[in-house]
């Protein structure tokens, strides 16, 4: 490049007396690529939260080459660091490699640390790595996230893995044996199937426990004790059988064994394995397909019991949810039948009862006092009662369908309420639906091209799915509270505060709000369909208007199409449960969580980086902090590299020039008209002439400044503003410029020269004060101006960033002085913005006065 | 399975799409969504039974990876193109080189995209071509 060719051999022999001379251009050169470098890891985060919206299609080799290409990168960091710091970072690198490891571990679906525990807590599947699903099997899977996720009331309890049953069956030795009665089966001994398994039966149940499982059982039930704070609890054991074969249509029947005592928890399991090994539809399967899990949750004393089901499976056309309950435990709903109250149920909030058939109750099933249950009969004067009132069926089928919504699948679920009329989930089981596939293909399709299209393609996706509902619209605080469950949210922006009403929201619409932030994420963790940044199509909606949104394909529909929303439900495969999926949102943990927030805390060190944005936020500090270390140890020096800029504006910039010679004599200072970098000139003749920069403070009120605060920190606030220093690398034709001002971090890149084709500015913008939604507007506001002036336009969450390359170098002074212009507008436009027309008038404003200060020699600006 | 019929009995044919892709998302996700648009789909995810399938039924469009075991995507679409000139090829890849995509427009492709692209990017380009190409089918 031309800016460090023909260096003169400058040798910082002053700096490390005893060291060997190293080049001044090439620390800065080190400096310089890891600002470059760290722009590119950010946009590769960004780009992996884009393809979890569901909008994108792609593949493992995305994957693959997105997750390289960050590891690369972070290599490079690292040694470039080491550069800088004239020594090796080997604690960084060590990091560095424990997160690719596990990265590793996760593409490759092989973990190091492969030992499945006995035991498992529901809140632990969060954080578990992958192996939750062959350890639990589906019905735990869901039953977690129920509980994690969608933060309903799910009873006390833990999961027994598939590690102790094949614990178990070694153990015992079981494993041949059961492979021998199967080929006796196979075989066609004469015995019936019951005979054969009878031996079978008894040496399961004559089994015994590694005492390792026995003492990781007692110390689970000794924490459910705790939590009730009793050492009475007594379980509900369900056994949960998983075959490995894709599409095997056996499902092992697993039967529920109630209030079961402690003292008999590892016995009733024994039961539970021998039902299901004892079964002969599994000699088709081979042992290592077949697995055992269970889950032990605590006894619920109900009042009430039932089933829903969140659409009819026969019918599913009618649109309606079937409600099942009798007085009681749920274990006797089996025996219930002729004594169960059915009700049926409009699918559509507010869930009116559309028929209700109330049967005579005669008797109950309760808990026995020394375990186990017992029928009870129920007095006459209640017997013909309806087992449910109203509100508690609505209650019912809003908490159903929120379920179904996040599972994008008809469910069964089995419930209960307590004595106390608390809903407990007991069980979820997808629902098989007649005619779920080819059938729903021919009416959607027909359907879709005679629904009346209100929009379609205009804003960005962050949260696939199909909605059908009511709108909603969302201005102000009182709006949000009174939000009814089941509407779909539409509003002019995004706000964090929506996600008080995310799990009602059948969908969400706004007319502006950033794809990567708080309201993508949540509307991502709820899978709630979500399009954001629709513009003003948003505002066309009014209160009380029914619309169907299909986010997949960015489309929203006048009126309920309801094969849409049918032909949604009944997909095969679902992105959510795509393994890939599932594996992008895995990595994400590793690569762009954030825990290294304050670089005055204890952890902020290389072994305290977690993630690869941990790390590369640990080396983009330390960088700084290095260069200005540097500034201070020329600072009595002949040659001073790094010199404060004077000017009228306090923008407390430090120059440091890659000149292809460092004059002798220069002070520590610099003058504005002695900056001789074309960028930088025209940057501060756009602050300037634009009279942008304004010098009266304004006010910034204190929820904004708290909710900026207390936001999830982001890297957008890790800029050179805690060391104090603003620092531009300059040369005749370069700058780059990492400028904080106030709580907006700016970084410009720039080259212009005499040849069209070498030119390029690349300007980025993100953090701010104040509140989501004016962040939102802030980022319209410099999307707008740029793409006004022929910039390409790119926004992730709070970073925006606009490039343009190969323009005569008139035009592109220009443009820097547009830039110029936008530093000092921007720099409290967050505070100042407050509605979408106050932003379309800030826009004309900024226009007006820019035209006249980006006019160079004469030429007219081209926007 | 093939339906050539509208509900309201029209002869016209649904645009038949291939598509080859030997990793199962992306087939799994541009299926459903093809159907939806009134599309007539099938997916393969291993060349050669997709080549079987072209000997049988001449596809309208076909959308193929490039890079996969056996017989390549190039190969492949050369095949296509010779036993049917008037199916409209599209290309996705996540191995998008320059090379890759002049030597597809030479074969006559209809467009060449790389990998990670939107759903509604590809629909649209079939949409497009549907209007342009295939106006006889609905």
């Amino acid at each position: 490049m031309k800016l460090t060719a023909g260096l003169h051999a400058e040798y910082l022999s002053f700096w490390r007396k005893k060291k060997p001379a190293v080049l001044f251009s090439t620390l800065f050169k080190k400096f310089r690529s890891i600002l470059e470098r760290n722009i590119r890891i950010m946009e590769l985060m960004a780009d992996i939260g884009d393809k979890l919206s569901g909008e994108y299609i792609f593949d493992r080799q995305y994957i693959y080459t997105i997750t390289e290409e960050l590891n690369n990168l972070l290599r490079q960091h690292i040694s470039d660091l080491g550069d800088l710091e004239q020594h090796k970072n080997t604690e960084l690198f060590n990091s560095f490699e424990r997160i690719h490891n596990r990265i590793r571990e996760e593409i490759s679906g092989k973990y190091a640390v492969s030992e499945i525990p006995f035991t498992r807590f529901p809140e632990e599947l969060l954080t578990a790595p992958n192996h939750t699903l062959d350890e639990l099997g589906n019905e735990n899977i869901i039953m977690g996230e129920i509980q994690n996720i969608l933060k309903l009331p799910v009873p006390d309890g833990f999961f027994i893995t598939t590690s102790v049953f094949s614990d178990f069956m070694k153990y015992n030795g079981l494993v041949p044996h059961v492979r021998e009665y199967f080929d006796r089966l196979e075989k066609g001994e004469e015995k019936p199937a019951d005979k054969v398994f009878k031996d079978l039966r008894a040496m399961i149940l004559n089994g015994e426990f590694p005492k390792p499982i026995v003492w990781d059982i007692s110390a689970a039930t000794e924490n459910i004790n705790r939590k009730a704070g009793h050492d009475l609890v007594s379980y509900a054991i369900r056994g949960c059988a998983s075959i490995k074969e894709k599409g095997s249509a056996f499902k092992p029947q697993c039967k529920t064994f109630l209030n079961v005592p402690q003292r008999e928890t590892l016995n009733v399991y024994k039961e539970i394995l021998a039902d299901l090994l004892c079964s002969p539809e599994l000699k088709h399967y081979p042992e290592k397909d077949f697995a055992v899990s269970a889950s032990f949750f605590s006894m619920i004393d109900s009042g009430i019991s039932g089933f829903i089901r969140t659409l009819d499976p026969e019918y599913p056309e009618k649109e309606t949810i079937t409600v099942g309950a009798t007085f009681g435990l749920g274990g006797g709903l089996k025996d219930a039948i002729g004594n169960l109250d059915h009700y049926i149920v409009s699918r559509d909030p507010p869930h009116h009862v559309l028929s209700m058939e109330v049967t005579r109750k005669d008797r109950m099933l309760t808990l026995r006092r020394e375990g186990g249950t017992i029928w009870m009969n129920i007095p006459h004067y209640t017997c013909r009662a309806p087992s449910l009132k109203p509100s508690r069926i609505k209650y019912l089928a809003e908490t159903a369908i929120m379920i179904e919504r996040y599972f994008k699948r008809p469910l069964e679920i089995m419930w209960c309420f307590d004595r106390k009329e608390n809903l407990f989930i007991l069980r979820t089981n997808l629902l098989s639906i007649r005619n779920s596939n080819s059938n729903v293909i021919l009416p959607v399709e027909a359907a879709i091209r005679n629904a009346k299209v209100l929009f379609s393609g205009k804003g960005t996706v962050v949260q696939g799915g199909i909605a059908t509902g009511k709108v909603y619209v969302v201005r102000n605080d009182e709006d949000l509270e009174r939000f009814p469950t089941g509407s779909i949210l539409v509003s002019s922006q995004t706000s964090p505060r929506f996600s008080r009403v995310i799990r009602k929201a059948k969908g969400i619409l706004t007319g502006i709000g950033s794809p990567t932030g708080h309201l993508a994420a949540m509307a991502r963790e709820f899978r709630v369909p979500t399009i954001l940044n629709c513009g003003t199509a948003a505002k066309e909606l009014k209160t009380g208007d029914e619309i169907t949104i299909d986010a997949a394909c960015n489309v929203v529909y006048c009126g309920a199409v309801m094969e849409l929303q049918r032909y949604g439900l009944m997909q095969e495969d679902l992105f959510e449960e795509s393994e890939e999926y599932l594996l992008l949102r895995r990595l994400l943990k590793h690569i762009s969580a954030l825990n290294l927030i304050d670089p005055y805390s204890r952890n902020f060190t290389p072994a305290g980086c977690r993630t690869y944005h941990d790390i590369m936020r640990y080396i983009h500090e330390k960088a700084v902090q290095k260069v200005i270390d540097l500034s201070k140890t020329y600072k009595h020096r002949r040659h001073v590299p790094v010199r404060r800029l004077e000017t009228d504006i306090p923008l407390g910039i430090f120059i440091a020039e890659i000149a292809e010679e460092i004059k002798p004599g220069v002070g520590s200072r610099i003058r504005e008209e002695e900056v001789n970098s074309v960028p930088m000139r025209a940057l501060l003749q756009g602050l300037h002439e634009s009279g942008m920069w304004s010098t009266k403070p304004l006010s910034v009120d204190m929820g904004s400044f708290m909710s900026s605060l207390t936001k999830t920190f982001s890297y957008s606030l890790s800029g050179p503003n805690h060391t104090g220093m603003n620092l531009a690398l300059i040369s005749e034709e370069y700058m780059n410029l990492n400028l904080r001002l106030g709580y907006h971090y700016t970084i410009i890149d720039a080259f212009i020269g005499d040849r069209s084709e070498d030119n390029r500015i690349s300007f980025r913008f993100f953090g701010g004060v104040t509140d989501f939604s004016r962040r939102s507007m802030r980022v319209k506001f410099i999307g707008t101006i740029l793409e006004r002036f022929d910039f390409r336009v790119e926004s992730h969450g709070d970073l925006i960033i606009g490039r343009i390359k190969k323009a005569a170098k008139s035009r592109m002074i220009g443009k820097m002085k547009l830039i110029g212009g936008l530093i000092g507008y921007t720099r409290q436009l967050d505070v100042q913005i407050g509605s979408q027309n106050s932003l379309s008038s800030r826009v004309e404003d900024f226009i007006n006065i820019i035209e006249r200060t980006m006019e160079v020699d004469g030429e007219q600006h081209d926007k | 399975m093939v339906n050539n019929m509208t509900n309201s009995g029209s002869n016209l044919k649904k645009l038949q799409i291939l598509i080859l892709d030997d990793e199962p998302i992306v087939c799994k996700r541009l299926k459903p969504a093809f159907l939806k648009a009134g599309y007539e789909v099938e997916t393969f995810t291993d060349s050669a039974n997709a080549m079987a399938r072209t000997l049988d039924k001449n596809f309208d469009i076909v959308i193929t990876d490039l890079k996969m075991e056996g017989m390549s995507g190039m190969e492949f679409l050369t095949e296509v193109k010779k036993q049917s000139p008037r199916t409209e090829i599209i290309v996705i890849t996540g191995f998008a080189t320059l090379e890759a995509s002049k030597e597809s427009f030479q074969k006559g492709v209809f467009n060449f995209v790389a990998k990670p692209f939107k759903l509604t990017d590809i629909l649209e380009m079939v949409k497009q071509l549907k209007n342009e190409r295939f106006k006889n089918v609905i």
